[in-house]
């Protein structure tokens, strides 16, 4: 039902903004790669060739009207014009030159995906903007652990969900793109043997279905767990970091 | 008639590697470049397949046509050996065949395996010449199958012999030194060939007052005569140096057939092999991980590495990539590109194709010498012609 009305929203996008003008509409993210997880929002990618100041208000008016209320869309608006022929210049949201490997395995709605004409990135980029998540990802949830306040639903979910993905991106600083969770968890800790017992214990664990930590004890546990894997592979990219020669880290 | 260019029917593996694409990546640049049409010919019968639903098998079809079209060099036909249109020719070129006397019935020794992707005939003088030698093993005198692993057993049966005497028509090669072995392979084709088949086998015809199977291998090597009745003249044909002998006998049957496959060129691409440089970096010989990882024009510059057409063995190293990299990230620094609208001639088009001259081209950008960009290079660099 969820990719259906995606599928419609796509259709209308292109309606709306003419055929011409639309390049390609990707979808990507856990709704594509894993949506046996009930994914929670649908990751859209909608690349232009003309820009026009009322597009946001536009597309914002389609996500309205697709009444995709249970599934929020993450939607980014990108024009041909900002998409720089090598992927070493290019960001989006959170993520640096990688997110280029990880667009081109999108699926595409409409058009060709523009992305697989952008050239690389480079292995330094590739691994410097994987280093860069890493790093922002542990230390968000740092953060997260340190809060005192209430710890919503959204937020546990999130820490669980990137402790998968921080092993993504250690796959891909290895070469590897995997986009599976289970095959993600599987890969990471077979080509990485760096994990403890009761972190791959804690990995398995994750991988069954959802069930909200019952107390507060128990939240805090799950957050403790999730920041041990997070530096985990925030330790294991800082050491392939560190032989080349431009990183060094303070010890 | 549409001119066209034609690679030999490519057996579709569940993840393909960066090797299988170089002859469609050929086709598809020659086709460009020239302007004739470009056909990618796909074997989607057979050994390779069994065991697979039909959506599998169509699955991995849409998935390669994806990828050649996500590398850049998208093709303009596809033609299927399962294809409904095809199966219902071979009747008549089998009738065709009895008729000019090249196909009879005769009750022949043959060889068969267990499994029955072994059958052959007994007094075979090249068993080599068997299209079943990939299966065969040799060992103590005896031939086993190597799916099975059963020896060969001998059997007297009616069977289906195609005289494999091809006519004495010289083939233009290029590069020219595969001429002679062309010519020579040509020759030796020279004993009955046994196509009709006992336990494998999806085609079917009726000849002599009986049902008979007919070889996977025996069914496809008509392609030449289907693609003319599909509106295409196959001018142009691409193989890699290790398929010549398919060649030789896919077009030797098709002649027998057809006065109109007489001018046709062959161009050979050398065996490369795709070498993985550091550890880290992606498994170089599986074409969609590539992609994934560097996109288009790097892939197409490692492929085109590999075209050195003065050598019959070519190995290209993942390094090339990085270099790749490097010359693409100064694109700025190239001329003004070449954006000739006139069809080049074949051999311009190959010359210009060359894999020294595109190691060359990469060299020049990486130190930012100046370089005029030729068509084929535009091409490479995603831009159009």
């Amino acid at each position: 039902m969820n990719r259906e009305s995606i599928q419609k929203l796509g259709g209308k996008v292109v309606s709306a903004f003419g055929a011409e003008n639309v390049v390609c509409i990707l979808l990507h993210g856990s709704l594509l790669f894993n949506p046996h997880l009930s994914p929670q929002d649908a990751d859209l990618v909608v690349v232009l060739k003309q820009k026009d100041r009322g597009d946001c208000v536009l597309l914002r008016k389609l996500i309205v009207q697709s009444r995709l209320s249970r599934l929020p869309v993450q939607l980014h608006l990108v024009y041909m014009e900002e998409i720089p022929a090598n992927a070493d210049f290019f960001s989006l949201h959170t993520c640096g030159p990688f997110f280029i490997c990880h667009l081109r395995q999108a699926e595409v709605l409409f058009g060709e995906n523009v992305f697989d004409a952008v050239s690389g990135p480079s292995d330094y980029h590739l691994q410097l903007s994987l280093l860069q998540k890493i790093q922002q990802y542990t230390f968000q949830l740092r953060n997260l652990v340190v809060k005192t306040g209430r710890i919503s639903e959204g937020e546990l979910r999130q820490a669980r969900k990137r402790s998968i993905v921080v092993l993504k991106d250690l796959l891909m600083s290895a070469g590897k793109i995997v986009q599976q969770e289970g095959e993600i968890v599987l890969e990471a800790t077979d080509h990485f043997r760096d994990f403890l017992p009761e972190e791959l214990e804690f990995l398995q664990w994750l991988l069954q279905e959802w069930i909200t930590p019952s107390s507060d004890t128990a939240t805090r546990k799950f957050l403790q767990q999730c920041l041990a894997i997070h530096e985990r592979a925030y330790d294991i990219m800082r050491k392939q970091m560190a032989k080349n020669e431009k990183c060094r880290f303070l010890s | 008639m549409k001119n066209c260019i034609v690679c030999l029917p490519l057996t579709i593996p569940s993840e393909v590697k960066t090797g299988l694409a170089l002859t469609p990546f050929v086709v598809s640049m020659v086709s460009k470049l020239t302007g004739v049409a470009s056909v990618c010919c796909v074997n989607l019968m057979g050994l390779r397949y069994e065991g697979l639903e039909a959506n599998e098998i169509a699955q991995r079809l849409e998935s390669f046509q994806k990828l050649l079209y996500r590398l850049g060099t998208p093709i303009d036909h596809y033609w299927i050996d399962s294809n409904a249109k095809h199966i219902a020719r071979l009747q008549r070129y089998c009738e065709n065949l009895v008729m000019v006397g090249e196909l009879q019935s005769r009750q022949t020794a043959t060889l068969i395996c267990k499994c029955g992707a072994v059958e052959m005939v007994a007094e075979a003088l090249h068993p080599d010449w068997s299209m079943e030698h990939k299966v065969l093993r040799r060992e103590k005198g005896n031939m086993f199958c190597v799916l099975c692993n059963m020896p060969l057993e001998a059997k007297h049966k009616l069977c289906l012999m195609l005289e494999s005497r091809f006519v004495d028509r010289a083939l233009d090669t290029f590069p020219s030194f595969y001429a002679k072995e062309v010519e020579a392979l040509r020759r030796e084709f020279s004993q009955p060939l046994l196509i009709s088949r006992q336990k494998k086998g999806d085609y079917r015809v009726s000849l002599f007052g009986k049902t008979w199977r007919l070889d996977t291998d025996f069914c496809w090597s008509l392609l030449f005569c289907s693609l003319m009745e599909d509106g295409f003249n196959p001018s142009v044909v691409v193989v890699s140096n290790r398929s010549l002998k398919p060649l030789v006998w896919s077009l030797g049957i098709s002649r027998k057939l057809s006065d109109n496959l007489q001018n046709m060129t062959v161009i050979v691409t050398p065996f490369v092999r795709f070498e993985r440089g550091k550890p880290q970096s992606p498994r170089v010989n599986m074409l969609q991980e590539l992609i994934d990882r560097y996109g288009q024009s790097p892939i197409r510059l490692l492929m085109a590495s590999g075209l050195k057409w003065d050598q019959k063995d070519v190995v290209v190293s993942s390094s090339t990539i990085f270099w790749a990299l490097k010359a693409l990230s100064r694109e700025s620094v190239t001329t003004t590109p070449d954006t000739s609208k006139v069809p080049l001639s074949l051999s311009e088009a190959l010359q210009m194709m060359g894999g020294n001259l595109v190691d060359r081209f990469v060299t020049d950008l990486r130190k930012e010498n100046r370089v005029p960009l030729s068509r084929y290079q535009n091409l490479l660099f995603g831009r159009r012609v």
